[in-house]
């Protein structure tokens, strides 16, 4: 991987057999992670005598075909999940990041009146959970149930997050806030602008972590929504994976006229992972100095 | 000293995990859970959800519910006395 000259001196060169071992080692590793993932895209890209050929798992298709593609986007469901949950993904991100930033910024402020009761209250959330059962009570007292308030609303302030943004806030040195208030800035601009762009690295992480979360949303929109018009992807990817579990085997008559069930259900997979997918590499980098510099000192 | 550096984290993390350490995995077992039926494959989160939101059994769901609450409760208070215990920070000081 590296070359030695990229090596600190004060290292050893690896020995050979070290090194293949490692390189065996993440190939294995390597391999058990695209496997499947290789299998799910080339199904999705075959037709059905393909498909059955193998025994249901295609490894490269030899005639790739986007017809499944086609047919899902064609039914309009699909798309309409999609839009669903890109909305909720992108409101929900942006309604979550502007509670949470607001909520650990006053928490983070050492003179903040009554801010330990509002702290622990947030904690105690990680600490005890009463269960799906009174979640479910309170949305639909709320009036939420079958609305997409209802994706967003119990989870909007995530504690843990809260913790760890509250706790880079109180690294910021108290002299640079000190010297913004000599200068006439109030707390919001002070937030605004000295403390978020200070806090850059970790707020993408926070924003990432809930922007997953939203998007692979789906015990919430599996308990709130009954509305299947109003079903975000991972419903419609279920409903698909579902519905076609007894039709194995039965459809050899019009084998070429329609996309196969095996490739419509990996498209759709495919549609789901793809975003997550483009958005991880480019946060990444931030992961590293982004969460722990937070959360290591208490 | 990566590792011993990486402790007070990794205790942190895991004394946090412990508390939704009987959720284990609801959203594939739900998912599969046809497959194998309900006596092999029913956990206390999939009970929960096919007594009492499909089934409407508030009450004895919602206990099994709180029951499971106490238990991740009691695990996170116990695994952090223990990491006092042997010197750890934890997760919070009383």
């Amino acid at each position: 991987m590296t070359a030695p000259t990229a090596r600190p001196s004060w290292m050893e060169r690896p020995s050979l057999a070290g090194t293949i071992v490692k390189a065996v080692a993440i190939a294995v590793i390597l391999a058990l992670v695209l496997y499947p993932f290789l299998t799910v895209l080339a199904t999705s890209l075959s037709d059905q005598g393909e498909i059955s050929k193998s025994g249901g798992l295609v490894l490269w298709p030899s005639h790739p075909t986007l017809a499944a593609y086609r047919t899902i986007f064609a039914g309009g469901v699909v798309t309409r999940a999609l839009f669903v949950s890109i909305g909720v993904t992108v409101f929900g991100t942006a309604a979550s990041m502007l509670a949470t930033i607001a909520m650990a910024y006053g928490l983070s402020r050492r003179d903040m009146i009554g801010g330990r009761p509002i702290l622990l209250v947030a904690l105690f959330t990680m600490l005890f959970n009463a269960g799906i059962i009174p979640n479910f009570l309170v949305v639909k007292q709320l009036g939420l149930l079958n609305s997409y308030a209802s994706l967003v609303v119990p989870v909007l302030v995530s504690a843990f997050n809260l913790v760890v943004l509250r706790n880079f806030f109180m690294n910021i040195p108290q002299e640079l806030i000190d010297s913004a208030r000599i200068d006439g800035a109030g707390e919001l601009s002070i937030l605004i602008r000295l403390v978020l762009p200070l806090s850059k690295a970790v707020l993408a992480v926070v924003a990432l972590f809930y922007a997953v979360e939203y998007w692979n949303s789906f015990f919430h929109a599996l308990l709130y929504l009954s509305d299947t018009g109003k079903w975000p992807l991972s419903l419609v990817l279920r409903a698909y994976v579902l519905q076609s579990q007894p039709t194995a085997g039965s459809t050899d008559a019009m084998a070429n006229q329609l996309p196969p069930q095996e490739g419509i259900q990996m498209a759709v997979v495919i549609i789901a992972i793809v975003p997550i997918l483009l958005v991880y590499p480019f946060l990444q980098r931030y992961f590293t100095k982004g969460v722990l510099t937070g959360a290591v000192k208490g | 000293m990566t590792l011993p550096g990486l402790l007070p984290v990794t205790i942190l993390l895991l004394i946090l995990n412990l508390g939704t350490i009987l959720s284990v995995g609801f959203e594939q077992i739900l998912l599969q859970r046809d497959n194998v039926g309900p006596e092999a494959g029913e956990v206390l989160d999939t009970y929960v959800y096919f007594h009492g939101i499909i089934d409407g059994a508030w009450g004895p769901s919602a206990a099994v519910g709180l029951v499971k609450g106490l238990i991740g409760t009691g695990l996170i208070l116990g695994a952090n006395k223990l990491a006092h215990l042997f010197g750890q920070e934890g997760v919070y000081r009383t």
